[in-house]
């Protein structure tokens, strides 16, 4: 009975609260809009993205035109050059399953020469890291990037770059990379350190394959056994 | 001598030319960003000169901006990269390359090179809790680098 009532309660718990709301925190998705609200102001083009998923009974949506939470609306006031919207699926795997987390974007625009996907690879975005450890920073980083490839393609003007002219004396970077050599290059170091350590293995190898080491001349003769000694007997009379 | 020995030192031989040819023949970004883009000049270290500081060092390319952010990261990968509406940010050990739009007027984009510590001021805007502590609000993508997880 006691074990029922705690599974109840706990049952009653999960159900109360409230539902995950995909990769963005509300706080991530918030700013996000902000900062597409502002490219559209520059640039008169309206921004968008909406990621689908089936671990949640929500989505990630946001817009230019809404906000956090809301999908993009394209009203030709707003939108006087155009819309642009990164939608996607993100599809996880139970932990019992054989097949893998996945995930796929695509962009949604009526702009006459628009961001593609593959613009995002090119800036190493890539949608199946949406499954990923950093799916966040990935998600941002792609809804980010539209208003930038939107005009290196010439359908705007670029939203302008500031610098940051006041930082917190507190705050710096953290989390030092390690070296740009072993980065680019780590292929290369690993097949040549490879080669210099798998030739003495080889020699050892080959050498432990060979067979007991033989001469190559013929055996010795063996010496001469001397001459049986002649019978010193004396003959035997005749008879 | 025998076949095998004469198999193995030329595997030897072959990976330490290669291991001398990969060690010296490795350039930094810096390197490239010279050889390969036109000067246009430099600028004081974002956040005061100091001790080893390097100054800010802006080329141009006649490229638009994510071509030319793509083209130094295909180079030379970075640890980290951060995208926006404003620019690409590429980051490296020691350095941070800036791909940001051109001056008024003109076409292509800019490149600013500066040490980790100039480009995460100058960036800051940008890259700040992406890349390192970060004091203004924020939403708790902030706070990631290399190698941090969510």
């Amino acid at each position: 009975m006691i074990r029922a009532i705690a599974l109840a309660v706990v049952l009653a718990a999960v159900l109360a609260a409230p539902a995950h709301a995909g990769i963005l925190t509300p706080d991530d998705a918030t700013e996000l809009a902000q900062s597409l609200a502002e490219a559209q102001e520059e640039q008169g083009i309206c921004y968008g993205w909406q990621i689908d998923n089936d671990f949640s009974s929500s989505s990630d949506v946001g817009s230019s035109t809404g906000g956090p939470d809301q999908p993009l609306t394209r009203s030709a006031r707003e939108c006087e050059k155009g819309y642009v919207q990164l939608v996607g699926q993100i599809h996880y795997a139970c932990n019992s399953c054989e097949d893998e987390d996945s995930a796929s974007v695509a962009i949604d625009s009526d702009l006459e020469d628009p961001p593609t996907v593959k613009d995002l690879k090119g800036l190493g975005l890539d949608g199946g890291d949406l499954t990923g450890d950093k799916d966040d920073t990935t998600l941002v980083n792609m809804v980010n990037a539209l208003p930038l490839i939107a005009a290196d393609r010439g359908n705007a003007p670029y939203v302008a770059y500031e610098p940051a002219t006041q930082v917190p004396a507190t705050d710096r970077a953290t989390n030092k990379p390690g070296s740009d050599l072993l980065r680019d290059d780590w292929f290369k170091l690993v097949l040549f350190g490879g080669l210099i350590l798998a030739a003495p293995g080889f020699y050892l190898y080959k050498r432990s394959q060979q067979p007991p080491a033989r001469s190559d001349e013929p055996p010795a003769p063996a010496p001469p056994r001397p001459p049986a000694p002649e019978s010193t007997a004396p003959p035997s009379p005749a008879t | 001598m025998k076949r095998h020995a004469i198999i193995a030192i030329a595997l030897a031989a072959a990976g330490v030319i290669g291991l001398v040819f990969t060690l010296t023949s490795h350039g930094s970004v810096r390197d490239h960003i010279a050889k390969t883009y036109t000067k246009a000049g430099t600028e004081p270290p974002p956040g005061g000169k100091g001790e080893g500081r390097k100054e800010t060092l802006v080329y141009t390319s006649d490229k638009p901006v994510s071509q030319t952010a793509k083209d130094i990261g295909d180079e030379h990968k970075p640890a980290d990269r951060r995208t926006t509406e404003a620019g690409a940010f590429l980051r490296y050990k020691d350095d941070v390359v800036s791909v940001v739009p051109p001056d008024a007027g003109a076409k292509g984009s800019r490149i600013l090179v500066d040490d980790e510590e100039g480009g995460y001021h100058r960036n800051y805007l940008f890259v700040g809790g992406f890349w390192g502590t970060f004091s203004g609000p924020g939403g708790s993508f902030r706070g990631g680098g290399p190698g941090a997880g969510k």
